[in-house]
């Protein structure tokens, strides 16, 4: 085997020890888009959504679940995931804080 | 029967191929369209332009996202930034909704207000701290000669206290709305109003307010002061409704 061979192998052999590294560290176990959501969900549930968007709430929830499975088989899909239910939940959120503006809009101009 | 079972046979094996791809290829597909229509309804909502136009922006990204994940047949990463799309267009338009209830809600509020406290008292809270909303201040028809657009002198002091608080606060606008009732004739019926809220925005800028940040504008009965949604307890004011704007310039629409 010649010297070249051997520094080809040697070369191949660092950068696949660094692209298996990279590939340990580089999906960190992120956790700040489960965050992300768990924080949209609780807000949601607090601005009256059980009651005025259980749709979105529980698509919220269903995805978070799904989004907590995922993470330690497909950290990438987790993610996704964890971003769908935060959107569920900001939806739930909005449609409960809407629910109240027209509830009080109805106090002053009671439709027939 | 046997004679016949290889076409039924194949044209099965047809169908089956044919659910199959379309479960394959089918949900980008639709979660795209859907994601198009939501995006689009959202944009042609003129309350979600005027009230939510980031959320907008955020989903015609989301949308421009997966569209072009589609085209380089990434369909997971089109189906997630699709899905986010709809959400996004949704979330603009709910609130966009709950920003026009608020809107009326304010206009009510509003119109309370003005029932409640008189131009005098109005003027008077502006010598506190400096409102952070839009403040109305009302010229019933008794802060005018009748039938004329000239001001009695009780009038003439509340616009000095008016042109002092707006020299004072040069960040402020002003806006005077002339409205009429339903009596009289139409051409009357505008004419006298907007002498009225004209007559009013000279007399700020005799007292020294600058003339660009002021506009004088006038309504007939087809908008009146009340801007009730209610008809019924939609009773007209003749008047001058003068608006002052919060510190960033903005008034409230009514």
């Amino acid at each position: 085997m010649s010297s070249l061979h051997i520094t080809v192998l040697r070369a191949l052999a660092i950068v696949s020890v660094v692209a298996a590294a990279g590939c340990v560290v580089a999906p960190p176990p992120s956790v700040s888009e489960l965050a992300d959501a768990r924080a949209a969900i609780v807000q949601a549930e607090q601005a009256g959504a059980e009651q005025s968007a259980p749709a979105e709430l529980n698509a919220a929830r269903d995805r978070f679940a799904e989004a907590q499975q995922l993470l330690p088989t497909d950290p990438q899909l987790a993610r996704w995931r964890a971003r769908e239910a935060e959107s569920d939940a900001r939806l739930a959120q909005a449609t409960a804080q809407d629910a109240r503006a027209r509830l009080a809009l109805n106090e002053r101009y009671p439709t027939p | 029967m046997i004679p016949n079972s290889k076409p039924i046979v194949l044209s099965t094996a047809l169908a089956v191929a044919m659910v199959l791809a379309a479960c394959v290829t089918a949900p980008p597909d639709n979660s795209l369209a859907e994601a198009r229509a939501a995006v689009n309804s959202a944009a042609a909502n003129p309350d979600v332009v005027r009230y939510d136009a980031l959320d907008l922006d955020m989903a015609q990204k989301q949308l421009a996202n997966a569209e072009s994940a589609a085209e380089r047949d990434a369909p997971d990463m089109a189906d997630h930034e699709a899905y986010l799309a709809i959400r996004t267009a949704k979330l603009a338009q709910v609130r966009a909704d709950e920003m026009v209830a608020q809107q009326r809600v304010a206009v009510v509020e509003g119109e309370r207000a003005r029932v409640q406290l008189d131009a005098r008292a109005q003027v008077d809270h502006l010598n506190g701290e400096p409102p952070a909303r839009t403040v109305m201040v009302l010229l019933t028809d008794d802060y005018f000669e009748p039938g004329m657009a000239q001001l009695t002198p009780a009038a003439g002091k509340i616009i000095d206290d008016l042109a002092e608080f707006l020299i004072a606060h040069p960040e402020r606008r002003v806006r005077i709305e002339g409205h009429t009732d339903n009596t009289g004739t139409a051409e009357s019926n505008l004419s006298l109003p907007l002498h009225r809220a004209e007559s009013v925005r000279m007399a700020l800028v005799a007292r020294g307010v600058d003339p660009v940040r002021s506009e004088a504008v006038a309504y007939g009965p087809d908008n009146p002061l009340t801007a009730s949604e209610n008809p019924a307890d939609s009773h007209f004011i003749r008047g001058v409704e003068i608006l002052l704007s919060d510190s960033r310039g903005q008034i409230a629409s009514r």
